[in-house]
C-alpha cells in the first residue's frame, strides 16, 4: 500500500470496514451450527462486502475481502480454510459485482442472494476437488437453499445498512 | 427505470425456480428408501476407497480407525445395520454431528480429513473392497 494514491480518509474508512469484518466474522464463529451440513453459515461478514459494492468500487471491496479473509485464516483458521475462504469469497464477489452492475445497484438482496449461492457452490467445488468422492456433491441441494436464503438476509441487512450509513462515507 | 424493474423480476424468478428445485431436491433425496436386501458401507479417505463393510453382516458393534499422513484420526463404529463416526481430529466436529447413518443417501463427511462414508444398496456395488 506504499504508492498509494489513496487518500488518508479512504485508508482509514476501508481499514475500519476490514476490521468490522473481521469482528463480525469472529462473533459468528461463535455460533453453533444449526445443521450438521459442512458449509452452512449465514455469511453476515458478506454484509460489510455488499456495502462496499453499493457505496464504493469494486476494487475497494475486493481490498476488504483479500485483508478479511488472510487475517482470518492467520486468526482463526487453518491452512485448508485459506483455500475455501479464497475460492468462496472470490467467486461471490465477481457474481455480485456483475449483478450489482447489472441491476445498477439496486435491489441489493438480489446480489446478496446470488453471492451466497455462488460462494457456497464454489466452496462445495472445492470441498469436491480436495475430497475426490462423488458423494459430496450430494450435499448440493442444500447449500443452494441455504446459498441463497443467507445471501437474502445479508443482502436485506446490507441495505437497510446504507440506508443508514452518513452521506459522507462514499468512495473517492 | 423500468428495465431494470423487470431485470429484478427476472432475478426474483429465477431464484424462486432454484429454490423450489433445491427444495424438490431436498424431499427426494430424504425420502424414505425403497427396502433393500442389505447395504454395504463404503468409507472413503482422499478418493480412494479403504473398506468396504456390508452392514446386514455385522453381528457385533466394532470400530475402526482411519489414520491419515498428517496425523488426522477418524474413529468409526459399525453397528449391526448402521455406520457413524464417534470421533475425529478436525476441529468442527460436524461430522460426529451427523450422528448414524443406515440407509440415507446422504454421506458422512469429514472435509478436513478428507474421509467421506456412503451407505450403497449391496447389488449396486460392482465390487467389494477390503484389506
Amino acid at each position: 500500500m506504499a504508492t498509494g494514491k489513496m487518500s488518508t480518509k479512504k485508508l482509514t474508512t476501508l481499514s475500519l470496514f476490514t476490521t468490522l469484518s473481521l469482528a463480525v466474522y469472529a462473533a459468528e464463529s461463535l455460533i453453533p451450527p444449526l445443521l450438521p451440513i459442512p458449509g452452512i453459515k449465514l455469511g453476515l461478514s458478506n454484509i460489510i462486502t455488499l456495502v462496499l459494492l453499493h457505496r464504493f468500487s469494486a476494487k475497494d471491496a475486493a481490498l476488504v475481502l483479500t485483508a478479511r479473509v488472510l487475517l482470518c485464516t492467520l486468526l482463526f483458521g487453518h491452512a485448508m480454510s485459506l483455500l475455501y475462504s479464497v475460492a468462496g469469497g472470490v467467486c461471490s464477489l465477481l457474481a455480485m459485482y456483475g449483478i450489482c452492475r447489472i441491476l445498477r445497484r439496486q435491489y441489493l438482496f438480489l446480489a446478496g442472494a446470488v453471492g451466497g449461492l455462488i460462494h457456497n457452490l464454489a466452496q462445495l467445488s472445492v470441498a469436491y476437488l480436495l475430497t475426490a468422492t462423488v458423494g459430496v456433491l450430494s450435499y448440493a441441494p442444500f447449500l443452494c437453499l441455504s446459498g441463497i436464503l443467507t445471501g437474502l438476509f445479508t443482502g436485506l441487512c446490507a441495505l437497510f445498512g446504507c440506508r443508514h450509513l452518513p452521506s459522507q462515507l462514499s468512495g473517492q | 427505470m423500468n428495465n431494470d424493474k423487470q431485470t429484478g423480476r427476472i432475478a426474483l424468478v429465477i431464484g424462486a425456480v432454484l429454490s423450489l428445485f433445491s427444495i424438490l431436491c431436498i424431499l427426494w433425496i430424504l425420502r424414505s428408501p425403497d427396502e433393500a436386501q442389505s447395504y454395504t458401507a463404503t468409507i472413503y479417505r482422499d478418493g480412494t476407497a479403504v473398506i468396504s463393510v456390508c452392514l446386514s453382516e455385522v453381528t457385533s458393534p466394532y470400530t475402526l480407525d482411519i489414520t491419515n499422513k498428517d496425523g488426522s484420526l477418524n474413529q468409526i463404529e459399525i453397528r449391526p445395520g448402521e455406520i457413524g463416526m464417534i470421533s475425529a481430529s478436525c476441529p468442527d466436529k460436524l461430522c460426529v454431528r451427523q450422528g448414524f447413518i443406515s440407509s440415507s443417501r446422504i454421506p458422512i463427511t469429514c472435509l478436513p480429513n478428507h474421509v467421506v462414508i456412503v451407505v450403497r444398496p449391496t447389488d449396486s456395488d460392482d465390487s467389494v473392497i477390503t484389506y
